[in-house]
């Protein structure tokens, strides 16, 4: 399986390099690339919790018969 | 360009690459442009931050401040001692096909003793209501002469295919 490339690119002779990874570079993406899936769940979850909390207060309001003029006002 | 720029390297990636590293940048300049566009091969979201590392140091050194906005929401970040920077974002692979976001970093004094500041502005257009429109602003504290810039993403991903770097040295004119 052909591994995963770096550039690099030496501005004084303008020779540019693709550069092999190695074992321990690839880890470290394989590892940085979990942990910012796992960020991302956990912001998605996040956002749609604030999201179902707002709609719920916005039922609230309405409930105790705020218009929908009176909500957007608060 | 005006005639103090000076074209110090360039380059188009023509497979997909985990990082754009120039090196040997020569101190005899005022100020540095670094500008380029860019896509991540990350398909879960519609953009990806982009990290700047400079003269290969991982130590808290950087800080930066930035906002930024896709069309719905605001957001902005402040960040300080860290040990890189990351700007959002140029576009990801879930993004209308073929289209790249475009970034620039001016770098000023960069040879100096003093502390390096960044101005940096992002920007994604895709035909869709995700675009980002990126501002932002770096430090990076150092006395030594910039002479390499490291681009890259913290979240493991790679710089697609077609993505392009250009780095231009500036002479006070």
């Amino acid at each position: 399986m052909t591994k995963p490339t770096r550039l690099e690119v030496n501005c004084e002779t303008g020779v540019q390099t693709v550069i092999e990874l190695t074992d321990e570079e690839i880890a470290q993406m394989e590892t940085d690339r979990a942990n910012a899936e796992a960020d991302r769940l956990v912001r998605e979850a996040e956002a749609e919790a604030k999201t179902e909390a707002r709609a719920s207060a916005l039922a609230k309001l309405a409930a105790l018969g705020l218009s929908a003029d009176e909500i957007a006002a608060l | 360009m005006a005639n103090t720029y000076v074209a110090l390297a360039k380059a188009t990636l023509t497979s997909d690459s985990a990082s754009i590293e120039l090196t040997a940048i020569a101190g005899t300049y005022t100020d540095l442009l670094l500008i380029g566009n860019g896509r991540a091969d990350y398909a879960a979201s519609t953009a990806r931050q982009i990290r700047l590392i400079i003269n290969s140091d991982t130590g808290t050194n950087y800080s930066k401040i930035q906002a930024y906005g896709n069309g719905a929401t605001v957001s902005n970040e402040i960040a300080s001692a860290t040990a890189n920077m990351n700007f959002a974002g140029v576009a990801a692979d879930s993004t209308t096909a073929n289209t790249y976001g475009s970034f620039e970093f001016y770098i000023a004094g960069y040879a100096t003793a003093n502390n390096k500041p960044i101005s940096t502005s992002i920007a994604n257009e895709n035909n869709s209501t995700t675009g980002y429109n990126q501002m932002g602003a770096g430090l990076y504290r150092s006395a030594s002469a910039i002479t390499s810039l490291k681009l890259d993403f913290q979240a493991g991903n790679n710089f697609k295919s077609g993505t392009s770097i250009w780095l231009y040295g500036i002479k006070s004119s």
